[in-house]
């Protein structure tokens, strides 16, 4: 993989939980259902901690392929 | 028999703690001889370990105890923008940080001031970016500081009074800070992280099952006593929680803390895997925000929000229990105040005395910020104890002032034609605004943060 090409779908999965967050979780403010005994927004917002982590993994992976990191 | 008195126990784990913190971050660095990138970013040769500890040691403080607490407890999900913009900052930090660090590197920065003043090649402002650092963080030391102060008066049940827990707090910090620099700091935050991931899992998470049964139980019964916890709602509403979340999310890299532990990353790799790491030392909040929620769902009435944790802790675990809540309390205010003296030391000694003497010495340096460390610690100890409270609206300020330098930081990463007068002009317009609206105008135009304004 290129070094431009790796560098732009990292950018892309660094903005993912930007989107999560900032777009869609609005979305999620209502009190019913509770999902695993949360409000739907807290659920959102905790689980979203989990795919942040594996967004920014990915782009490690990605840059680190891209020969990025040297 | 003399019989112990109920406080013995949480009096003894408090005062253990402190002293455990003091030999550990002593001995980090007092047979070491530093020049001055050792002392302020731990020679640039930290790894993954450590600097991930002393990342989210900076970053959670005495506040995101009592404060995220206690906002859970008054307010409900408006606090879920504390989670969110943790995971947004660090995404965004993710690709900052790069360029701050290779900077570091090249040009061997160790301040925030630095970053600027090579990014932009201006003195005036490196300058300016050192002032707004020192003038916006004091109070937040401050704040730490009572912090500090007050929960370790709670965890000793009331035997180690606020002032003499910010005197000792404050010595035992100045000492570390001064004998072993960054390196001290990221050996006591090691602690730190084990003790708030013992306070967080065991103690807290603990308590919604203790009194509900469970998560779902205590949230159904929230939604019984207090409605409108579970969702966001006036004057936190969703463009408030929104707004929020951006100035948050990227203004954390405003704090002239997060600059030395960027640099002390051994390598790119080693920071870049911290940030992938990162959002997950979040997960620690949630067992913050249920105790502050049960409280609320108990129908309990507090005269004052922050005691909400303690007093979770206290309905539900026999009194020594708070020993350990207490010295979780100091040792999260320690790491962040700790980390804040230690940069604005850094910042009055690299970019500040090098103007009034140009020629010092690396050595003379090292000595300067060694001096400033004692000053900073002095200043902010004599803040705490004579003007308390007094300082907290410049606290709220002090976000937004900070997020003034963004665009500057920022848009001078992505845009090559923007120069040092564009950056100078535009962080004295934020304040500007941010003044105005924060002490005129009164309000949030549109329920949207105000610093948001004074940004675009």
């Amino acid at each position: 993989m290129d070094k431009k090409r790796a560098f732009i779908y990292a950018v892309i999965l660094g903005i993912v939980p930007w989107i999560a967050y900032v777009v869609i979780s609005p979305a999620f403010n209502k009190t019913e259902p509770l999902i695993l005994g949360m409000p739907p927004l807290m659920f959102w917002d905790v689980i979203w901690l989990f795919l942040t982590f594996l967004c920014l993994y990915g782009a490690y992976r990605m840059e680190l392929r891209g020969g990025l990191l040297e | 028999m003399v019989c112990l008195s109920e406080a013995f126990i949480p009096v003894v784990i408090i005062i253990s703690w402190v002293i455990l913190t003091l030999v550990v971050g002593v001995l980090a660095g007092i047979k070491k001889k530093f020049d001055l990138a050792g002392y302020l970013v731990s020679g640039r040769a930290l790894g993954l370990i450590f600097l991930y500890v002393l990342m989210a040691g900076e970053i959670y403080s005495a506040y995101a105890f009592l404060g995220t607490g206690g906002w859970a407890y008054s307010y409900g999900m408006p606090i879920m923008y504390a989670l969110g913009y943790g995971a947004l900052a660090y995404a965004f930090g993710y690709f900052y940080a790069r360029y701050v660090w290779k900077a570091g590197k090249e040009f061997n920065c160790v301040t925030q001031a630095d970053y600027f003043l090579v990014r932009y090649n201006s003195k005036v402002l490196a300058v300016l970016v050192a002032l707004i650092g020192i003038v916006f963080n004091i109070p937040y030391l401050q704040l730490q500081l009572q912090g500090l102060g007050y929960i370790v008066h709670v965890g000793s049940l009331g035997r180690i009074s606020v002032n003499l827990g910010i005197i000792i707090g404050l010595l035992i910090m100045m000492i570390y800070v001064f004998t072993s620099g960054l390196r001290g700091i990221s050996w006591t935050n090691l602690l730190q992280a084990l003790l708030m991931f013992l306070v967080a899992w065991v103690v807290l998470f603990a308590i919604p099952f203790k009194h509900f049964g469970g998560i779902r139980g205590l949230f159904e019964t929230l939604s019984q006593v207090k409605p409108q916890h579970l969702v966001l709602h006036p004057p936190m509403g969703i463009a408030w929680y929104v707004s929020t979340l951006i100035l948050c999310g990227l203004g954390f890299f405003m704090y002239p803390q997060m600059y030395p532990s960027i640099y002390g990353a051994k390598d790119l790799k080693t920071l870049k895997r911290n940030y992938v790491l990162l959002p997950l030392y979040s997960v620690f909040m949630v067992p913050v925000i249920l105790a502050g929620l049960s409280v609320a769902a108990l129908g309990m009435q507090l005269t004052r929000a922050d005691e909400a944790v303690l007093k979770a802790v206290e309905i539900s675990y026999p009194s020594w229990v708070l020993g350990i809540v207490g010295a979780g309390g100091f040792a999260a205010a320690a790491s962040t105040a700790s980390a804040i003296i230690l940069t604005l030391a850094g910042l009055l000694s690299k970019n500040l005395y090098t103007i009034v003497k140009p020629s010092a010495s690396d050595s003379e340096l090292v000595i300067v910020s060694r001096i400033s460390v004692i000053v900073f610690g002095i200043l902010a100890m004599v803040l705490a104890l004579y003007a308390p409270g007094r300082l907290v609206a410049l606290l709220l300020l002090a976000y937004s002032g900070m997020t003034q330098m963004f665009p500057a930081a920022v848009f001078g990463l992505f845009w090559k034609r923007m120069n040092k007068y564009a950056a100078i002009s535009g962080i004295l317009a934020g304040l500007a605004t941010v003044t105005y609206i924060k002490f005129w105008y009164g309000k949030n135009p549109l329920d949207i943060h105000f610093g948001l304004w004074a940004v675009s």
